[in-house]
């Protein structure tokens, strides 16, 4: 199913309003669809590239896109699976322009929410930050398209028929990529320290 | 040791996305095979270590910074593409008025003394002795300024174009401009539609006898010097 196939669905009124100020020039209503889907977008962003900067520079570029596009978008749908699509077209973009360069692992990636007071406290966040990185790390090892069918149905959450319709692809092949990606995840971390749960 | 041809269909059995189709299979194979289950344990564990990326929080400093750098981009993005009609219809009416003074000097006869419409400092290369009555628009730019001759600032075919008083007198065919005329001539226009200033005459300079207008314009190259000869050159 092509990207722009997605189907129409009612949205909140509210969301709808936002667009609509936002397309009539309203800098305030872009600000607050901005702020609305900021986490979601870098966060995606910095699944995909693995480095903040980058990632920062993805979520401009797709805010901005957004921005240009407000006059043709239909706000009857969602938001999201839009932003959703567009962000990974910029990371697509983003690692093209960076010349096909191994993606590194995380190294400046989200922070922990404040370090408890105890050692023990400590230790597990240390312990859950290396996790972490470790798995950040099997991602980037991952080819473009299983990694961006990971993050969007094991991290987003998506339903596979959404992440199919925001890849411009079919549930089965997103199944597939899918189940690739898991295992070759399981086996990165099994080499690099298990699991530790 | 584990059943190869089941890995698949685990690795989607683990977050149910295996079709129900599917699942009855799997299922029973689980519960016959010695090494699946614990394979399909280690998945689990997997899964729940990339899963617990979706809990990580984002830095509120870098998502801040992304934010104000997206907004100020937008605003900036929204400066840019929306008064694009008035550069257009300042240029227009620019030309509009560039043109109406071109047909009134021409046409009205000059009985009064010539006087100063504006003298710039003048400047020391700037034509003084075009012999038309009015004289086309001089384009100097910056680079060549320096070394541009009065009259020769004129091609011939420029000469032979100028513009004459009187309907009767207009040349009945309008010479082909050179490639360098034309693209003077084109500069000519867009540099009159974009006119920032036109100079006033500075208190002690010695008034002209020929009024010259110094245009300037908003590309620093291109500077206008249009010299009116009231006498029609004559």
């Amino acid at each position: 199913m092509a990207p722009a196939d997605l189907p129409d669905r009612p949205v909140a009124a509210e969301a709808a309003e936002w667009v609509r100020r936002a397309r009539a020039g309203d800098a305030q209503a872009f600000a607050v669809l901005v702020e609305r889907h900021e986490r979601m977008v870098l966060r995606t962003a910095l699944r995909l590239l693995g480095r903040m900067e980058l990632a920062q520079d993805a979520a401009q570029d797709a805010f901005l896109r957004l921005h240009r596009h407000l006059g043709r978008f239909d706000e009857s749908r969602e938001l999201g699976p839009w932003l959703y699509r567009v962000v990974v077209n910029v990371c697509r973009d983003v690692a093209r322009r960076s010349g096909g360069a191994r993606l590194v692992a995380l190294e400046d990636a989200g922070v922990l929410a404040s370090p408890s007071d105890g050692a023990r406290e400590r230790e597990d966040a240390v312990a859950l930050s290396e996790q972490r990185r470790m798995v950040q790390a099997a991602l980037l090892t991952l080819p473009a398209r299983e990694r961006e069918a990971i993050v969007l149905r094991d991290i987003e959450g998506l339903p596979t028929e959404e992440v199919a319709r925001v890849l411009g692809s079919s549930a089965g092949t997103v199944r597939s990529q899918v189940s690739t990606a898991r295992l070759k995840i399981k086996r990165y971390v099994e080499a690099h320290g298990g699991t530790r749960r | 040791m584990t059943c190869t041809r089941y890995e698949t269909s685990l690795a989607l059995y683990v977050e149910r996305d295996l079709p129900e189709a599917d699942v009855p299979a799997v299922e029973a194979h689980l519960r016959e095979c010695a090494t699946c289950p614990s394979f399909l344990a280690e998945l689990r564990a997997s899964q729940a270590q990339v899963k617990d990326l979706a809990a990580e929080e984002i830095d509120s400093e870098a998502l801040a910074a992304m934010r104000v750098r997206t907004i100020v981009a937008a605003a900036r993005a929204r400066r840019s593409r929306g008064p694009r009609w008035v550069p257009a219809w300042a240029a227009a009416a620019a030309v509009i008025v560039a043109v109406g003074a071109l047909v009134w000097v021409a046409l009205v006869p000059w009985t009064d003394p010539p006087r100063t419409v504006a003298v710039p400092p003048p400047p020391s290369n700037a034509p003084s002795a075009i012999a038309s009555p009015l004289a086309p628009p001089v384009i100097a730019p910056r680079s060549a300024r320096s070394t541009l001759p009065g009259p020769a600032a004129v091609s011939p075919h420029m000469e032979r174009a100028h513009v004459r008083r009187g309907w009767a007198d207009r040349p009945s065919v309008v010479p082909a401009l050179s490639p360098d005329d034309a693209d003077q001539l084109a500069r000519a226009v867009v540099a009159i539609a974009r006119v920032q200033r036109v100079d006033e005459a500075p208190d002690e300079v010695e008034p002209s006898p020929v009024p010259l207008m110094r245009l300037a314009t908003a590309d620093p190259d291109v500077v206008i010097y249009w010299q009116l000869e009231p006498n029609g050159g004559n």
